[in-house]
């Protein structure tokens, strides 16, 4: 399982951001100071590491600066100044988010830098499905069924995150960039052809206000 | 034109003027002056020549017992006397007939001056003496053997002139030379003079761009130097401004910089706790209250925070409504209210306070009361104390809000009354506080024209004493 290490003094944003996780499917584990988090990043091993900038004792950019493990660090911050951003990015860090942050934007991001650095699991079933996202084929009921690179995705993003009402916003953002300005209608012709081709019509409903949901499928 | 230039400009043509006038002066002074003692050398050799011809007429007269001599003898006379000369003045006698008789030397063109003269001279003149060109031409009637005669010296001043105009060449030359010293020496001097002006200008054209911690050295005491001590004092006071506004800026930026920090934490669960609740489906019930109990509790947060934080810029606003009250009943008040806090932590609570009155806003002098009392509480556990004592020294009133809690740090009191410092964030977070409290308790001592003073050790207790003018109806303070 994917270990991330959440580095978050305010104990509320910390629950938040391990719920927040739990539902992509990692494993969350809070430390609320730098200099605890800092131990831990150089002696534990973690997929990925969500740093607060702002922390009591010792600033986030200050733990970048000295930490000598080379895992993934996305900084989260409520200063939204050009200079920090560029500041932390400049530190190495790969993504930096601002609060407030919505879950499927943080998760999404997540997944942005996981897909990046380490190897993604391969094969995902889903009901009568089966996904092999190396030979980037889907089959239904062992038959194979074409579906175009971004349909795909979403497929994915979707098995990913079963029973999660998922924004267009955050589908759009993790699938297409967060950079992406295409409209977000774009996601809903990718989700009626995939409801089309697979049949999943039942399953992959529409929350109104919100987006999607893939549910999942009860034994 | 730069000042350096003109200054070097004027003073070199007033010197150049003031030479040559002077100069020129002094040489026309000196050529007339040698002119009038040629003309009386002039003068003197015609009396000489003519009263010496005479005497020989005379002697030779007298030598032959003549009782006149012969026109023709006078003329042989003249001959013998002058004889024919190249050198010295050219002498001629002319009869009455204003004809010419004897010459010692051909004359050029002359004769048109010398016929205008010879009428003169028979007019009335006894003597004429004129000026022509470079040529003084003395004329005189003489009377001699009973006959009149004229008789004309010619004196070649040519000399002098070319004297004259030769000392004004070598003036000339001389002045040029002078001219050139001059102006190097002025030049030299004008810009050693005006060097320091430079050094100021610089100076002032750097503090200008922003160096406002640079200052222009300062030499001698003449004006320029009283100018860069001026210019000093202006930067000083720049300076200071320009320190005073950063200050002023770069609070401004922490508080706003904290603020924003202090909202977004809240924001950031408050959102995305209902956001959680939101999206995901089938939540188990514990979780649901779970989430909703931070979302509440973070709300709440927000509350407490713009709370304070409007009473934190009323104050500042100052839009006090000052009264004199009775400060006794008003702590009663207080602390029966806060009494109720004070047991349900179980803490002690006690109040005492002397009667007197006090010139000062009551819902201010409440909310102070009601802060430092609040801290106290936050700071006390179960089974601690906390003791209110309020009493008059003279006019001043002088109140304590003493705990018996956990302290503060001595090297932390400093930063204590800054907006949005916490000692320590999590345990104050816990129990509601907005890290605003002493803030707005430091805006109200202010606006009251006290003091607050803290004193603390950790473990024991802290202390919070506020000194207070205007008490026992001596006037109100904000005249």
């Amino acid at each position: 399982m994917i270990r991330i290490l959440i580095v978050e003094d305010d104990e509320n944003i910390a629950k938040l951001i391990e719920a927040t996780v739990t539902i992509g499917g990692y494993e969350g584990v809070v430390c609320d100071n730098g200099a605890e988090a800092f131990e831990r990043m150089e002696h534990e091993d973690f997929d990925l590491i969500l740093l607060d900038v702002m922390l009591p004792d010792m600033s986030g950019f200050e733990i970048m600066r000295n930490r000598t493990s080379d895992t993934p660090v996305i900084f989260i911050t409520a200063r939204q100044e050009l200079t920090d951003k560029v500041r932390g990015l400049r530190l190495g860090a790969e993504d930096y988010i601002v609060k407030p942050f919505e879950a499927m934007e943080l998760l999404a991001r997540i997944e942005v830098i996981l897909r990046r650095v380490s190897k993604p699991e391969t094969i995902y079933e889903y009901g009568n499905i089966s996904i092999n996202v190396e030979e980037h084929t889907c089959r239904q009921d062992g038959e194979l069924v074409y579906l175009t690179p971004k349909e795909f995705e979403v497929l994915v993003f979707f098995i990913k995150h079963k029973d999660v009402a998922v924004s267009r916003d955050s589908l759009l953002g993790a699938v297409w960039g967060f950079d992406y300005e295409g409209e977000t209608r774009t996601v809903d012709i990718h989700v009626q052809q995939l409801r089309k081709k697979l049949g999943l019509k039942q399953r992959l409903v529409t929350i109104p206000k919100l987006g999607y949901r893939l549910e999942s499928v009860k034994s | 034109m730069k000042l350096w230039q003109k200054i070097f400009l004027y003073t070199l043509i007033l010197v150049m003027l003031a030479v040559g006038i002077t100069s020129i002066l002094l040489l026309q002074n000196s050529f007339e002056l040698a002119l009038e003692q040629q003309r009386k050398a002039a003068c003197r050799e015609h009396d000489y020549f003519i009263t010496n011809f005479k005497s020989i007429l005379i002697t030779e007269r007298l030598r032959q017992n003549m009782i006149v001599l012969p026109a023709s003898q006078v003329q042989d006379f003249m001959e013998d006397t002058f004889g024919e000369g190249e050198s010295g003045s050219r002498v001629a006698f002319y009869d009455r007939n204003k004809e010419l008789m004897y010459q010692n030397r051909e004359s050029e063109a002359d004769g048109e001056l010398v016929k205008r003269l010879l009428n003169l001279v028979e007019e009335g003149e006894e003597s004429y003496l004129q000026l022509q060109g470079r040529v003084l031409y003395i004329l005189s009637r003489e009377n001699m053997e009973s006959s009149t005669y004229y008789f004309l010296t010619t004196t070649d001043l040519s000399e002098i002139f070319r004297l004259h105009e030769d000392m004004l060449v070598r003036v000339r030359f001389i002045s040029m030379l002078c001219a050139l010293a001059i102006s190097a020496i002025l030049l030299v001097v004008v810009k050693l003079l005006l060097h320091p002006l430079q050094i100021i200008n610089e100076g002032t054209r750097a503090i200008a761009q922003g160096e406002y911690h640079r200052r222009i050295q300062e030499k001698g005491k003449d004006e320029i130097s009283e100018l860069a001590h001026n210019m000093n004092i202006m930067a000083a006071s720049v300076e200071r401004n320009v320190e005073a506004l950063e200050a002023v800026a770069e609070n401004r930026k922490q508080f706003i910089d904290n603020l924003s920090h202090e909202m977004k934490t809240p924001l950031t669960s408050i959102l995305g706790f209902s956001d959680l609740l939101m999206i995901k489906k089938d939540l188990p019930e514990e979780k649901r209250m779970e989430y909703m109990g931070i979302v509440s509790e973070e709300a709440k947060r927000m509350r407490t925070l713009s709370g304070k934080l409007m009473e934190l810029i009323t104050v500042g606003e100052a839009n006090v409504d000052w009264q004199e009250e009775e400060v006794s009943q008003l702590f009663c008040e207080i602390a029966a209210s806060l009494d109720v806090i004070a047991q349900s932590h179980d803490i002690i609570l006690r109040c005492k306070c002397e009667e007197g009155r006090l010139y000062m806003d009551k819902e201010l002098m409440k909310s102070l009361v009601y802060n430092l009392t609040d801290n106290a509480i936050k700071a006390t556990g179960e089974g601690g104390m906390i003791d209110i004592q309020g009493w008059f020294e003279k006019e001043v009133f002088v109140f304590a809000v003493a705990d018996t809690g956990i302290g503060i740090p001595a090297e932390e009191i400093d930063r204590i009354t800054q907006a949005f410092y916490m000692v320590d964030k999590v345990r104050s977070r816990k129990k509601g506080g907005a890290g605003l409290g002493l803030a707005l308790c430091t805006e109200i001592v202010k606006l009251h024209r006290g003091q607050l003073q803290i004193e603390s050790k950790p473990g024991q207790g802290t202390v919070v004493t506020v000194r207070m003018r205007g008490g026992s109806g001596c006037g109100p303070k904000n005249d």
